[in-house]
């Protein structure tokens, strides 16, 4: 078959669907759909989140006159600020992708952005459903009880499975999708370091994840660490 | 660029969707897909003109857009816990224009539909009889590999078309 055949062919070929300006139009207004799916939406979905976490925490502290609780609840809100300002500044770095560049430039951005940053922000997302089940605990207590047992609370195990089982369902879901993608991304720049015979792009990506990786241990430490002194320090009030 | 209006974006789409759909129409496989992919597209590209310089030609600008989104964001969608999936305006499709394409046509669509993303976005430059230098731009290798590439998959297209003519 000639190449002439083949241009021919594909001159004859019109897409199924065409669409007018109001159609056109119509699609534009309805972004919001399209940023449901997004990697963007999780990030400030989950922003919305600890700010509702935060206030809750805050709100608790003022109403409450338990100075345990108090304490409790704003190291909690404390904490809770910090890992909302490193999501905040993951979201800047999803925005700084460049989907004009070129193809190979764009697989390349994303594969660093999901591999790094974006890993790293799955852990805060987790997190915040373990704050939100273990802020509505406390909520639970205080509306029930009127008043709360810090030390029976902070030392009864289900007050933590619950939290733990919704950190855990909410990374590992999310993690296999993020999976998927990096796995689809990789095949392609793969792809293209056979056209380009050139494995130096792979060997970038793989310094920055060796980078995140490290950036990663030392925020899960942070945390781990973060807790078990607030714990401590609760214990010891 | 400087900032479009609604309705001169809405032109600038109207006036370049067929490039937009000849995009979607090889990436997918269902009419559902084919708008949803339109859909990303467009927004992507509203969102993305603001920071168009000119440096390329507006063509070749939208071909990133669009083959980076069907490439780079497409198959998340499908494998998405936040998928949902959104009826389409019944005149998008058209019934007629499907009937008419002929058996070669399908086949052609065929053949390109088993290639990998990359080689499908080459295959697409190259019968949308883009220059080597621009497919290089878009692509982001050189035009050397660009030249080699279209060779082996115009031969690989041609191999299966052939076959499946049952020449």
């Amino acid at each position: 078959m000639e190449k002439q055949d083949i241009h021919s062919i594909w001159d004859q070929a019109k897409p199924a669907a065409e669409y007018s300006p109001a159609q056109i139009n119509t699609y534009r207004k309805k972004q919001y759909r399209q940023v449901k799916r997004s990697q963007g939406f999780l990030i400030i979905f989950d922003i919305i989140m600890k700010s509702i976490i935060i206030a809750a925490l805050v709100l608790l502290a003022i109403l409450s006159e338990q100075k345990d609780l108090q304490i409790l609840t704003l190291s909690i809100a404390a904490l809770s600020l910090i890992f909302l300002v490193i999501v905040a500044n993951i979201h800047s770095s999803y925005k700084s992708i460049n989907i004009g560049n070129s193809i190979m430039e764009n697989i390349k951005e994303r594969l660093l952005f999901l591999e790094g940053k974006f890993n790293t922000f799955l852990i805060f997302y987790s997190l915040t459903n373990f704050l939100l089940v273990f802020t509505g605990f406390i909520y639970y207590q205080i509306i029930k009880y009127d008043n709360i047992d810090l030390v029976a609370f902070l030392t009864d195990p289900f007050m933590y499975l619950f939290p733990i089982v919704a950190f855990a369902i909410s990374y590992f879901s999310q993690h296999q999708v993020v999976k998927q993608q990096i796995t689809d991304l990789t095949e392609a720049m793969h792809e293209l370091e056979d056209m380009d015979n050139s494995k130096y792009h792979s060997y970038i990506i793989n310094k920055q994840k060796e980078k995140q990786f490290r950036n990663r241990l030392i925020a899960i430490s942070l945390i781990f660490f973060g807790l078990v002194f607030l714990v401590l320090i609760l214990l010891i009030l | 660029m400087k900032n479009l209006t609604d309705k001169e974006f809405e032109q600038v789409i109207f006036e370049n969707q067929l490039l937009i759909l000849k995009i979607c129409s090889i990436y997918c496989e269902s009419q559902a897909d084919k708008d949803d992919l339109f859909q990303e597209i467009m927004i992507n590209l509203w969102k993305g003109l603001r920071s168009y310089r000119g440096e390329s030609k507006l063509s070749t600008w939208i071909y990133r857009v669009g083959l980076n989104t069907a490439i780079s964001g497409f198959k998340k969608r499908k494998r998405s816990p936040f998928i949902q999936t959104e009826e389409l305006p019944e005149h998008s499709i058209d019934p007629k224009l499907q009937a008419n394409q002929n058996e070669e046509v399908k086949i052609l669509y065929h053949a390109i539909s088993m290639l990998k993303p990359i080689d499908k976005a080459i295959a697409l430059l190259y019968l949308e009889e883009r220059k080597y230098d621009e497919i290089a731009e878009i692509i982001g290798i050189s035009e050397k590999n660009v030249s080699v590439r279209i060779v082996r998959l115009k031969k690989k297209l041609e191999q299966i078309i052939t076959k499946q003519l049952g020449g």
